[in-house]
C-alpha cells in the first residue's frame, strides 16, 4: 500500500510539543518513528500524553484549542503540524480514538456510509464494507442497528471498521483493550495483526496495557509526562525489569511509581540493569 | 371543526413547518440558533421582487434565479460570517446571527424601502381561491405551499436518511472531532447545512410573497415559526412538522373560538407548556438540550 | 477573527446603516423630525417624512425661505418610544430645532409630547395620528396636527355611508389591528352601527405580520357579513379583504384609504371595495398631482409618486409656517405662526387647512369616496367632497 522505500519512515515525529489552551503543555518534546507495515506500541500511565500524541499527528480542531507549538511531524516526508483532521485522513492516517469512537445515532451501515473516503468509487466503496464485514464477522448481522446499542466490543468492532473503509496507511488506535473482556482484546489483537499483514497498514498503538501493546507489537515506546522515556523493539521492552516491575506488575512491594524516577535513582530497587 | 378550518391549519401549519425547517437544519447540524433566519426568508422574498422586476415575462426563470440565490445566500452567509466562528462559543455565533438580522433588516430597507412588493402583480398572476372540497377553499399560492412544504421535508428526508451527505450531516452534528477524523470536511458540511437552510427559507418568503406581498415586516413571521421548531425540539424535522401542525392548530382555534387577540401569543403559550412538560421539546433529544 | 471582534464589526455596519443626523447650518431654520423611517410602522410613516424632505431640498434649491436654508434634522425612531425620547432629547437640547415634527406610532407621543412641553417647543403630528389635545376648541398651545385620517371624525362618515350604501340589511364585519386607536375605533364603530339598525355580525383584530390572512376571513365569512368595515394601517385592511375574496365571500367592503391606496386598488382590481379618504387621488388629476410626480421622480423618491400626497402637503405647511415666522427664528415665533395657519391646500383636501389659537386640527373635515370599476378598468369617484363637522 506504501511506496516509501524500506529506510525510510512513514511517521518521523520530532521534539513534538503540543500546548492545550496555550499555556497548558502537555508534550515536551517527543521524538519517535514509525516504520512503514510495523505495529507500534506507545505506552505510558495515564496522563502520560498518548491520546495527545495520536491526536497531534490525527490533527486538532477549534474547540480543542490545542496545538503544536514546537517540533515536527512527517508524514510520508511531508510535514503535517496543525493541519485539520479531515486533510488528514485525506493523506490516509485515519484514528480509532479513545472515547466517543462511533457515531450512537447512526446504524452501523450508516457509520460505514460516513467516511468520506478518498478517491473512492462507489463500487470500491461497497468493497471496503464487505471487506469491514469480512474483517468483522460478528458486525454483518448487526447492520440496521444503532451504534449506540453495541456492546464495547463490538463498538471497538465498528470504529475499526469505519476507520478502514476511510483507506488509512497509517492506522492511529488509541486504547485498544480498554473496558474489553481478555478474549475480546485477543481477538481484537489478532485481527490489528491481520490488518497489517493482509492490507499493509502501518499501526502506531496506544495503550495502558503494556502486556498487550507489546504482544502486537513490533517496536514500543514508554512515555512519562509528555517524554519518551524509553523505547526498542517490543521483545527486547517485554524483557525489562522495569517494563516486567512497573508495567506488567510483575514485582510487588516498590514505592517508586514511576519509571523516571527509577531511573534518576539507579541503585534502586532489584534487577536495575540499566547503563 | 369544519374542513375549511382544517384547510386552514394547514396552510398555515405547511408555512410554519417550511419556515421552521431551516432553523433545525442549522441548529441539528453546527448547533447554532440561527436567529437571522427570519430577515433570510425576508431577504429571499425581495430577491423575487427583483428578479421577477428583471424577468416580468420569464416567470419561471425568475422564481429559478431567486431559489438558487437562497441557496447561495446562505453559502455566502457562511463563509464570510459563520465560519470564523467554528470552535467559538455557541452564544457568540448565536450573537452574530442577531447581529447579521439587524444588519439585513436595515440592508433590506435601504434597498427596497418599506413600500409592499406584490411579485404575483408582476408576473401579472392572479391567486385565485381553488375549491379543493365544496365549501372549502384555499388560494392557489396556499396550495402551492402546502405542496412545496411537502416536497421540501420527503426530500430533506430522503437526503438526510439515504445519502452520503445526508449521513455526514447528521454525523456532524452528533460528533463535529469524530466528523472530522472520518474524512469530513466540517465547513463543507456547514456551508451546506447554511445553504439548504436559506434556500427552503427563501422558497417560504417567496411563496408568502407570492401569496400577500412583502414588505419590510416580514421578518417577523421567522419569528412566529420559531415556537413550531421548538416544539418539536431543535434537532428533529419530524418535530418541527408535527410542531407546526400543534402550533397552527392552536392557533386557528384561539382566533376562532377564544378572541383574535389571541392569536399573536398563542404559539408561544404552547411553546411554555410544551418546554414546561419536556425542556428538549417534543422530539428532540435530551441529549441535544446538554450542550446548550 | 475573534468571535468578538467580528460582533463588533457586525454591530458597527448595521449601526452605520441607520440614518445620521444632517449637518447642521449656522443660520438656518432648524427643524427636527422624529419618525419611523424603519420598523413596523415605516410603511405609513417614511413616505411622508421622505417626500417632505424632497419638498424642502427644492425649497433650499431656489434659495430658502426668507434667504435662510430649511435644515431638516431627520431621526429614525422605528416605532419605539425610547427611541422617539432619546430623538426628542437631542433634537430639542443638543439641536436646539424650533419646531418639532413626529410621525411615528402614538405610543411615541407621550415622551416626544413631555421633551417638546420641556423645551417650549412646538409639536407637531404629520401624517400620523392626531392626538385629542389638537382638536378645537381647547387645542394645546404647543399642539398641531395635519394628517388626513381621525378616527373620531373618520368613524362616524364610514358607519354612515354604509347604512346608506347598503341595499339589504347590513351585516357588518369590522376589522382592526390590536393598537388602541384602531380598538377604540372599531369598537365605537359598532356601538354606531347598532344605533343605526346595521347588525355587527363579527370583530376581527388581526396583528400585523400575520403570516395567512384566511383564519379572520373564514371568521368572517362564517359570520355571514354581507359588508365590512376595515380601519386599520393599509395591509391589514388590502389583506383581510384579499383574504375574503380568496374564500368566495361576495359582500361589498369599506376601508380607510391610506397612502398606499391608489397603486392597491389597481393592483386588487375588484369593484366591491371602496376606500374612503380626506386626499383626493392622483386619479382625480390636479395640477398638485402634476408637481408631486415631477417632484418624485426629480428627487428620486422611492416610493410610488401617489404615496407622496400627505408629505407633499406638509411641505406646503412648513413653507407656509417658516415665511411667516421671518426671520431671525425662534420656536415662540414658530408657534405664533402655526396658530393662524390658513393653507390653500390646492385640492388636495376638500377646503383650506386652517389652524387658529383653539383649533390646532380642523373645524371642518371633508372626505371622498372612490373604487375600481372593473368596466373601465380604472378608479372611480363614487362621491365627491363629503364635509362634516368635527365635533368632540
Ligand atoms: N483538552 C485538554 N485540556 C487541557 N489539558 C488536557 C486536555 N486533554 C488532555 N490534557 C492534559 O494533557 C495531559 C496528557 O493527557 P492525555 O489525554 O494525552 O494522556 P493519556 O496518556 O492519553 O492518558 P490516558 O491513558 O488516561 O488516556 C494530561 O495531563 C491531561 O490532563
Ligand atoms: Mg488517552
Amino acid at each position: 500500500m506504501t511506496n516509501v522505500p524500506q529506510a525510510a519512515p512513514l511517521l518521523a515525529i520530532d521534539d513534538l510539543r503540543v500546548a492545550y489552551h496555550r499555556v497548558a503543555v502537555a508534550l515536551h518534546g517527543v521524538t519517535l518513528r514509525v516504520m512503514p507495515q510495523t505495529i507500534v506500541a506507545l505506552v505510558g500511565n495515564n496522563g502520560a500524553g498518548k491520546t495527545t500524541a495520536l491526536r497531534a499527528i490525527s490533527g486538532f480542531i477549534g474547540v480543542d484549542d490545542a496545538r503544536v507549538i514546537g517540533g515536527s511531524i512527517r508524514f510520508a516526508g511531508r510535514r503535517i503540524e496543525n493541519e485539520p483532521p479531515h486533510a488528514n485522513t485525506a493523506r490516509g492516517i485515519v484514528l480509532v480514538p479513545e472515547r466517543d469512537k462511533v457515531f450512537p445515532n447512526l446504524t452501523v451501515a450508516e457509520n460505514l456510509t460516513v467516511a468520506a473516503t478518498r478517491r473512492a468509487s462507489s463500487a470500491e466503496r461497497r468493497r471496503l464494507d464487505e471487506l469491514v464485514f469480512a474483517l468483522f464477522p460478528a458486525l454483518a448481522p448487526l447492520r440496521a442497528r444503532l451504534a449506540g446499542l453495541l456492546s464495547g466490543g463490538e463498538r471497538q468492532m465498528l470504529a475499526f471498521g469505519s476507520a478502514i473503509v476511510c483507506k488509512p496507511e497509517l492506522l492511529l488506535v488509541d486504547e485498544l483493550s480498554l473496558g474489553l473482556a481478555p478474549v475480546v482484546v485477543d481477538d481484537l489483537a489478532r485481527r490489528v495483526r491481520a490488518i497489517r499483514r493482509e492490507l499493509g497498514i502501518t499501526v502506531l498503538l496506544v495503550e495502558q496495557n503494556v502486556g498487550v501493546a507489546l504482544a502486537i507489537a513490533d517496536y514500543g515506546y514508554v512515555i512519562e509526562s509528555g517524554h519518551v522515556v524509553l523505547e526498542g523493539p517490543a521483545g527486547e521492552l517485554r524483557g525489562r525489569p522495569e517494563i516486567q516491575q512497573f508495567y506488567l506488575g510483575l514485582a510487588t512491594g516498590n514505592q517508586v511509581r514511576r519509571y523516571r524516577a527509577l531511573r534518576e535513582r539507579p541503585a534502586n530497587g532489584p534487577g536495575d540493569r540499566r547503563q | 371543526m369544519s374542513p375549511q378550518l382544517i384547510a386552514n391549519i394547514v396552510v398555515l401549519a405547511a408555512i410554519y413547518a417550511l419556515v421552521s425547517a431551516g432553523y433545525v437544519l442549522v441548529y441539528r447540524v453546527s448547533h447554532v440558533l440561527n436567529l437571522a433566519h427570519g430577515e433570510l426568508m425576508m431577504i429571499g422574498a425581495y430577491i423575487l421582487v427583483a428578479t421577477a422586476g428583471l424577468f416580468s415575462g420569464n416567470p419561471i426563470l425568475a422564481l429559478l434565479l431567486a431559489a438558487v440565490s437562497g441557496l447561495v445566500m446562505g453559502l455566502v452567509v457562511y463563509a464570510v460570517l459563520m465560519r470564523w466562528l467554528t470552535g467559538e462559543a455557541v452564544l457568540a455565533a448565536v450573537l452574530v446571527t442577531i447581529a447579521l438580522g439587524i444588519l439585513l433588516r436595515g440592508l433590506s430597507i435601504l434597498i427596497w424601502t418599506t413600500q409592499q412588493f406584490y411579485p404575483a402583480a408582476i408576473f401579472g398572476w392572479r391567486n385565485p381561491p381553488v375549491h379543493i372540497l365544496p365549501g372549502v377553499q384555499i388560494s392557489v399560492a396556499s396550495l402551492a405551499i402546502v405542496a412545496l412544504t411537502i416536497i421540501v421535508y420527503a426530500a430533506l428526508f430522503l437526503f438526510l436518511q439515504f445519502t452520503a451527505w445526508g449521513v455526514r450531516m447528521r454525523a456532524a452534528g452528533q460528533n463535529p472531532l469524530l466528523a472530522e477524523q472520518r474524512g469530513i470536511r466540517l465547513h463543507a458540511v456547514y456551508a451546506l447545512a447554511w445553504g439548504l437552510s436559506t434556500f427552503t427559507a427563501s422558497l417560504a418568503g417567496m411563496l408568502l410573497s407570492l401569496d400577500s406581498g412583502v414588505e419590510s415586516t416580514m421578518a417577523t413571521i421567522g419569528l412566529k415559526a420559531f415556537p413550531a421548531a421548538l416544539v418539536g425540539g431543535l434537532d428533529s424535522l419530524f418535530g418541527a412538522l408535527v410542531g407546526a401542525l400543534i402550533v397552527a392548530a392552536a392557533e386557528i382555534a384561539a382566533i376562532q373560538f377564544v378572541n383574535p387577540l389571541l392569536s399573536d401569543v398563542v404559539p408561544f403559550l404552547v411553546l411554555l407548556l410544551v418546554l414546561a412538560v419536556r425542556p428538549w421539546g417534543l422530539f428532540g433529544s435530551r441529549e441535544q438540550l446538554d450542550r446548550v | 477573527m475573534r468571535a468578538s471582534a467580528y460582533l463588533a464589526l457586525v454591530a458597527l455596519a448595521a449601526a452605520s446603516l441607520l440614518p445620521a443626523g444632517s449637518a447642521t447650518a449656522q443660520d438656518s431654520y432648524k427643524i427636527g423630525v422624529t419618525a419611523a423611517m424603519t420598523g413596523p410602522a415605516a410603511a405609513t410613516q417614511a413616505p411622508v417624512i421622505e417626500m417632505l424632505r424632497i419638498y424642502v431640498d427644492r425649497l433650499n434649491a431656489k434659495g430658502g425661505i426668507n434667504g435662510h436654508q430649511v435644515d431638516l434634522l431627520i431621526e429614525d425612531d422605528q416605532a419605539e418610544p425610547s427611541k422617539a425620547a432619546a430623538n426628542a432629547t437631542k433634537l430639542v437640547r443638543q439641536e436646539g430645532v424650533i419646531l418639532l415634527i413626529n410621525s411615528s406610532f402614538s405610543s411615541t407621543y407621550g415622551p416626544v409630547i413631555a421633551e417638546a412641553k420641556r423645551g417650549n417647543v412646538p409639536l407637531w403630528f404629520a401624517g400620523a395620528v392626531c392626538p385629542k389635545e389638537t382638536h378645537p376648541p381647547k387645542a394645546d398651545p404647543l399642539l398641531f396636527c395635519s394628517t388626513g385620517f381621525d378616527f373620531s371624525v373618520d368613524i362616524p362618515v364610514a358607519v354612515k355611508a354604509i347604512k346608506d350604501m347598503a341595499k339589504e340589511p347590513a351585516k357588518l364585519a369590522l376589522v382592526g389591528i390590536p393598537v388602541p386607536i384602531s380598538r377604540i375605533g372599531i369598537d365605537g364603530a359598532e356601538k354606531l352601527a347598532a344605533s343605526l339598525g346595521m347588525q355587527a355580525v363579527d370583530k376581527e383584530f388581526v396583528p400585523p405580520a400575520t403570516a395567512d390572512y384566511t383564519p379572520f376571513a373564514t371568521k368572517i365569512k362564517g359570520a355571514d357579513a354581507n359588508w365590512g368595515f376595515a380601519y386599520a394601517p393599509w395591509p391589514a385592511e388590502a389583506k383581510t379583504f384579499e383574504a375574503l375574496r380568496r374564500l368566495g365571500w361576495t359582500g361589498q367592503y369599506l376601508a380607510y384609504g391610506h397612502i398606499q391606496a391608489e397603486d392597491e386598488l389597481t393592483r386588487i382590481a375588484d369593484g366591491g371595495f371602496e376606500i374612503f379618504m380626506a386626499n383626493s387621488l392622483f386619479q382625480d388629476d390636479l395640477p398638485v398631482h402634476k408637481q408631486i410626480r415631477d417632484a418624485a421622480a426629480a428627487g428620486k423618491y422611492s416610493f410610488p409618486p401617489t404615496y407622496g400626497t400627505e408629505g407633499w402637503l406638509s411641505g406646503r405647511i412648513l413653507e407656509q409656517i417658516l415665511t411667516k415666522t421671518g426671520w431671525p427664528a425662534s420656536a415662540e415665533k414658530v408657534t405664533a405662526s402655526m396658530s393662524s395657519l390658513n393653507l390653500d391646500t390646492q385640492g388636495i383636501r376638500g377646503g383650506p387647512l386652517v389652524w387658529t389659537a383653539d383649533n390646532h386640527f380642523r373645524t371642518k373635515q371633508s372626505y371622498r369616496f372612490y373604487r375600481y370599476d372593473p368596466d373601465k378598468k380604472s378608479i372611480v369617484r363614487m362621491r365627491d367632497w363629503l364635509t362634516v363637522d368635527v365635533t368632540d
